[in-house]
């Protein structure tokens, strides 16, 4: 049998940590200084900074939601174009190496080192020559965290774990010990099944890979199969290089032909639904869509759907699409739909893993006492350093009554 | 081991894996790999290597012995300091410290690297209901460790130590579904008391997931001036590992107290 | 660098109990008036060595909270590392810290 150990894969992960507020940050850096949310195409949050995340602003919520939760908001209306080419400038400073490269949404890349490095030593040089070229190339706003592995998930969850301008090279051997201690939401599963995991009492990688496989099939189907096995540090997907798949067309035939909306959406919902289960088993979602439309008296046109960050949720696909068909001019009853799968990407974990916050845990003290300060009576304390260098001992620090505190 | 006894075996475990699929036999190495336990380190690595979970379980209970001076308290306070943080380091969870005797040093207890705003410090009276705080506050699930100084000021009131014996199977279960931490520091009990039941924390010991026996060994001094002890933690039971195995250890008092493993 | 440097007295030092009024403890003293043993809780601590000795005057503007004590920092033949005091004014001794 062929191992994976045998192949000797090594998948450098090259992830710019919020790529979208950086790249706006850089255009106008008077924007770094407040909490800051920016706007899609459909008036919904599609990137927060961190100011504006710790004030509860959430990606996907409307701008009317966010300026609620944070008031100070600055919201602005993504600039696309601008981004593009910033991504496009990224993806070529990884190109030069001449290795294939995978990219994998904003800031998010892969480059296949399978036959030049195997070792961290050998990986090490590599990797912050890279870094270095990136920082030169994109300023250091946007520099990236590496992350490397012999699998995708694991080079991806190395290089989110590493701070901006930092790398972490994970070796086989330390693969389960690495991932073990990694937040379950590091996992791109749907958020009710984060959410079950929460409540089970779920909150890391190695707990999740440690239940028993059938369970996890019965209760999150073939997403939480695969989710399992990246748990486990078993990812055998290749590195896709810049060469685009292409997908097959499907007609959707409008039978009769109508002018109105709703006979057309549940058509074409309903024939995107296998290729949507598809992709939710593969966490995997659809970026680029290409829909061209027949009318009946002949006319022709098209339109291409793009999605900020891979999306297989019906729902929001059918949210998208209904904004999509209601702003394209009908000069007739429509009789056909034909629509193309123009890319696909991994879903996007920080959107998903808004959820559930397994990783900060600091609960102040207060909240802590106050629940049964009435019960047990004045029993909780702060320990504060009052005076360091006090030569008493006694007298450097004190112990404050926690509930007077709050 | 030799090249035909290496092929010999390789093409063995060949066939029961042919036979009863991968499972069936592993090798030591991957073993450790799939059997990752939650766990908090206590920054000793000699300690953490020979409990079986590379540390101390979260989600049980893990009693610490040892007489005054063994470094047990040491260990506590790095063990706190470990659980406050996450993997890059920084202060993400909340951890409390029940003060039973009244005699925590909060400047020992920063010089041991713990975060004061993330520590609760507890100091209840001696009645039961000392015991049913620990689970009320276990069961908010907001603490990632919690460490009881020290369990013999429970265990010599009779009320307080019959509601511990009693409290200690639903203990169990909050620390479960908290993936909460509990270490309890204790003094040691003769080995012979041990093993006929008669040391007061048996009970205690008989639900700990791990046990683990501090002794000092050894003063260390420079130029005749004391700068440290050499101290032996000794696993007297765990859930991962067989046998009792010790690992050597130096806790140096220049300044800060720092830990590093005798090698 | 000594392993317990005592800056302005006392600092410096990496302890684990501490009492903050200090434990009473009754210290016994050779012919010299150096301390040889002390006990603490109902037990006799003979003292293996005295292994720091320093003197603090703090906080003397405060009638309340003025402090002149000496400290030693001591190893016991039982194994503890502790320190003790003698309060100068009224010339009781006290446990101060237990390293545990």
């Amino acid at each position: 049998m062929h191992s994976k150990m045998d192949d000797a894969i090594g998948i450098l992960c090259c992830y710019v940590p919020n790529f979208l507020i950086a790249s706006a940050c850089c255009d106008q850096p008077g924007w770094t200084e407040r909490p800051l949310a920016l706007l899609g195409a459909d008036e919904r949050v599609v990137a927060v900074s961190a100011a504006a995340r710790r004030s509860g602003v959430q990606i996907a919520v409307r701008a009317q939601a966010a300026r609620l939760a944070c008031p100070d908001l600055h919201l602005q209306p993504l600039n696309i174009q601008a981004s593009q080419a910033r991504q496009t400038a990224y993806l070529a400073a990884l190109g030069e190496w001449e290795l294939p490269v995978e990219s994998q949404g904003w800031g998010l890349a892969y480059i296949d080192l399978n036959g030049i490095a195997h070792s961290t030593a050998a990986v090490q040089p590599l990797a912050t020559d890279l870094g270095r070229r990136l920082r030169r190339t994109l300023g250091a706003a946007l520099q990236p965290a590496l992350g490397w592995d012999s699998s995708k998930f694991t080079a991806r969850a190395a290089a989110m774990w590493a701070a901006p301008g930092r790398m972490k090279l994970v070796e086989q051997a330390d693969v389960a010990r690495f991932l073990a201690g990694q937040p379950i939401s590091l996992l791109p599963l749907s958020p009710p099944h984060l959410q079950q995991l929460q409540w089970l009492g779920i909150h890391t990688l190695g707990q999740f890979a440690q239940l028993p496989a059938t369970a996890v099939w019965q209760r999150f189907g073939a997403a939480g199969k695969l989710a399992q096995q990246w748990a486990r540090g078993k990812d055998n997907r290749p590195v896709c290089g810049a060469a685009a798949t292409t997908y097959p067309p499907v007609t959707v035939d409008i039978d009769p032909p109508t002018a109105s909306l709703q006979p057309v959406m549940a058509n074409l919902l309903a024939s995107l639904q296998p290729l949507l289960r598809t992709q939710q088993g593969r966490m995997e979602g659809i970026r680029r869509l290409h829909l061209a439309y027949c009318f009946a008296n002949g006319a022709e046109s098209g339109s291409v759907l793009d999605f900020v960050y891979p999306v297989n949720q019906p729902a929001r696909i059918e949210a998208a699409l209904m904004q999509q068909l209601g702003a394209q001019p009908w000069p007739g009853a429509l009789t056909s739909v034909r629509w193309t799968l123009l890319a696909t990407g991994e879903v996007v974990v920080a959107q998903l893993s808004l959820f559930a916050a397994p990783a900060s845990r600091v609960a102040s003290l207060g909240d802590l006492a106050r629940p049964l300060a009435e019960r047990y009576g004045a029993v909780f304390f702060q320990a504060q350093q009052s005076n360091a260098s006090h030569p008493l001992p006694e007298r450097r620090s004190r112990f404050v009554d926690v509930p007077s505190l709050a | 081991m030799s090249a035909t006894k290496r092929r010999r075996l390789e093409s063995a475990v060949t066939a029961i894996h042919e036979r009863y699929g991968p499972q069936a036999v592993r090798t030591g190495a991957e073993f450790r790999q799939v059997a990752a336990i939650p766990h908090i380190a206590t920054g000793f690595a000699a300690l953490d290597a020979i409990t079986g979970c590379q540390g101390l379980p979260m989600g049980a209970l893990t009693l610490l012995s040892g007489r005054t001076t063994s470094g047990k308290l040491t260990v506590a306070c790095k063990f706190l300091a470990s659980a406050q943080r996450d993997q890059r380091g920084d202060v993400a969870h909340t951890v409390a410290l029940f003060d039973l005797n009244r005699t925590a040093d909060p400047d020992y207890l920063v010089r041991c690297g713990v975060d004061l705003d993330a520590l609760l410090v507890v100091r209840p009276s001696l009645q039961p209901q000392a015991v049913d705080l620990l689970g009320d506050l276990v069961q908010q699930r907001r603490l990632r460790a919690v460490v009881i100084d020290c369990l013999p000021d429970w265990l010599t009131n009779r009320a307080v130590s019959r509601r511990l014996y009693a409290s200690l199977g639903r203990l169990q279960t909050q620390l479960r579904v908290a993936q909460c931490a509990l270490l309890m520091l204790d003094d040691p009990s003769p080995p012979w008391r041990r093993w006929l039941n008669l040391d007061k924390s048996g009970r205690v010991r008989w639900n700990a997931a791990l046990h683990i026996e501090m002794r000092r060994e050894q003063w260390l001094t420079e130029s005749g001036v004391l700068k440290g002890y050499r101290a032996q933690a000794r696993l007297l039971k765990s859930q991962w590992v067989y046998g009792f195995p010790s690992a050597p250890m130096e806790i140096r008092f220049n300044g800060t107290v720092k830990a590093r493993e005798t090698w | 660098m000594p392993a317990i440097r005592c800056r302005n007295g006392a600092a410096g030092l990496s302890m684990s109990r501490l009492w903050l009024e200090g434990e009473a403890i009754t210290v016994h003293l050779d012919e010299q008036g150096r301390p040889t043993a002390f006990t603490w809780c109902k037990r006799l601590h003979r003292l293996l060595q005295v292994q720091q000795r320093w003197q603090v005057d703090v906080d003397w503007w405060s009638t309340a909270g003025r402090a002149r004590r000496e400290y030693l920092a001591v190893t016991t033949v039982d194994g503890l590392f502790c320190v003790i005091y003698q309060d100068l004014v009224s010339r009781e001794w006290r446990l101060a810290k237990v390293y545990d």
